[in-house]
């Protein structure tokens, strides 16, 4: 019985080491990468890969919301919001409408303006309390309706006046152009699924599903078995030794 | 009529994107200026503005223009730099060129809030910048809090910067 066990030692020693080497490899590289996820960025680094956002079951955003102003178009979809096809910022706000005035273009979002100019970029960001609607008046100022009031401005948004002109063009939704839409579908999708989650999921096995997470878990219980049967065969040799010393 | 509607609307900075906010801007600008709030500047981030202030930031700063409010004694800049995921709203008063107090107007991250407190922020009074666009004094930092105090320090070397911009 003694005389089989040791060999049968060995051999569970070696072929567990074997079966388990391809996960404890996989586990030691994306543990080493988690451990430094802000350092690799990690969290901000997002899959574009087709096949793993398949994978993942991610669908395209079917919810755009757009505005149109003379020559560029707002959109929104959950929290991005875009400039024609190029992301402008996050928000959790809603977009309701944009005008284009001979300088900028201004977005409303439901508690702050966007002030962008015709190239669409960013000027900035307005707090405004429960705006309802935007428009342009005759004359090419920007309106909005605030709470209860009707307020305008011509000054690139740092002064408002009350404004009762009835004369106003609001903005309205506008459908999108297809090149648009699908340009803005295909960056929502890869913006979604960070890195981290994916390593995360390979290390833990939830990647490959339930199989993944019993392999890993199986891999655990050889890496016991694996310490157990090392220091028992490393005392055996030890012990050997001793006695021929 | 018309000064009602500007004092609520260019200084309400509203508390919509100060969802967390431990006080909203209005309060704080009449705090400073005792009731008695100038009208809001701007200052234009121009080419050569806008590259020192990435260089502070160590980004873009995704805006071009900034609102500031300014006596002869001080002057006050609201600006938000994201921490990890979120931005944090800061407000800082400047007199003669050094920082008077620095104050988290609001916080949107899960973690590192801990840069709220008087005994973190206390550290920025009377920090001017040096040649080099960085603090006159060393900030200690807060474990678990690396972000939201980088973010908190790179606010304050801005608005210094943009400060010295408009004297």
């Amino acid at each position: 019985m003694k005389k089989k066990l040791w060999p049968f030692l060995y051999r569970l020693h070696r072929y567990m080491g074997l079966l388990s080497a391809l996960v404890l490899i996989m586990l030691a590289v994306t543990g080493i990468a988690l451990n430094h996820t802000e350092d690799l960025k990690l969290d901000s680094h997002k899959i574009n890969s087709n096949a793993i956002l398949d994978w993942y079951g991610i669908p395209s955003p079917q919810n755009l919301k757009s505005f149109a102003t003379l020559d560029h178009w707002l959109t929104q979809v959950n929290q991005n919001i875009y400039f024609d096809k190029a992301m402008l910022i996050k928000t959790e706000e809603n977009l309701l409408g944009s005008v284009e005035t001979d300088e900028f273009i201004v977005a409303a979002l439901s508690n702050s303006l966007l002030l962008l100019s015709v190239e669409g970029e960013l000027i900035e960001q307005t707090p405004l309390n429960n705006i309802k609607r935007i428009g342009l008046n005759s004359k090419k100022a920007v309106v909005i309706i605030a709470g209860e009031e009707q307020l305008s401005s011509n000054d690139g948004l740092l002064s408002w006046h009350s404004d009762n002109n009835k004369a106003v063009t609001w903005s309205k939704n506008t459908i999108l152009p297809e090149s648009i839409k699908k340009t803005i579908q295909s960056h929502f999708r890869s913006s979604i699924l960070p890195l981290e989650r994916v390593l995360l999921d390979i290390h833990s096995g939830r990647f490959f599903g339930m199989i993944g997470v019993i392999i890993v878990d199986i891999s655990g219980i050889f890496v016991i078995i694996l310490s157990l049967s090392g220091l028992a065969i490393w005392l055996r040799r030890k012990l050997i030794v001793l006695k021929r010393s | 009529m018309l000064k009602n509607i500007l004092l609520i609307t260019l200084l309400s900075l509203s508390s919509s994107l100060y969802a967390e906010e431990y006080q909203n801007a209005e309060e704080f600008l009449s705090q400073t200026f005792a009731n008695s709030v100038p009208k809001p500047k701007v200052l234009w981030l121009k080419k050569d503005l806008k590259k020192v202030a990435a260089q502070i930031l160590q980004h873009n700063p995704g805006f071009l223009r900034t609102r500031y409010w300014k006596t002869a004694e001080k002057s006050v800049w609201i600006l938000n730099e994201l921490g990890k995921t979120k931005p944090i709203t800061v407000a800082v008063i400047i007199k003669d060129n050094k920082i008077e107090l620095l104050k988290v107007l609001a916080f949107r991250e899960s973690r590192g809030w801990e840069v709220k407190h008087d005994f973190f922020t206390d550290q920025f009074k009377q920090n001017s910048l040096n040649e080099e666009l960085r603090l006159s004094s060393a900030i200690d930092g807060i474990s678990g809090a690396t972000l939201s105090v980088r973010a908190l320090t790179k606010v304050a070397q801005l608005a210094l910067f943009f400060n010295s911009q408009v004297q």
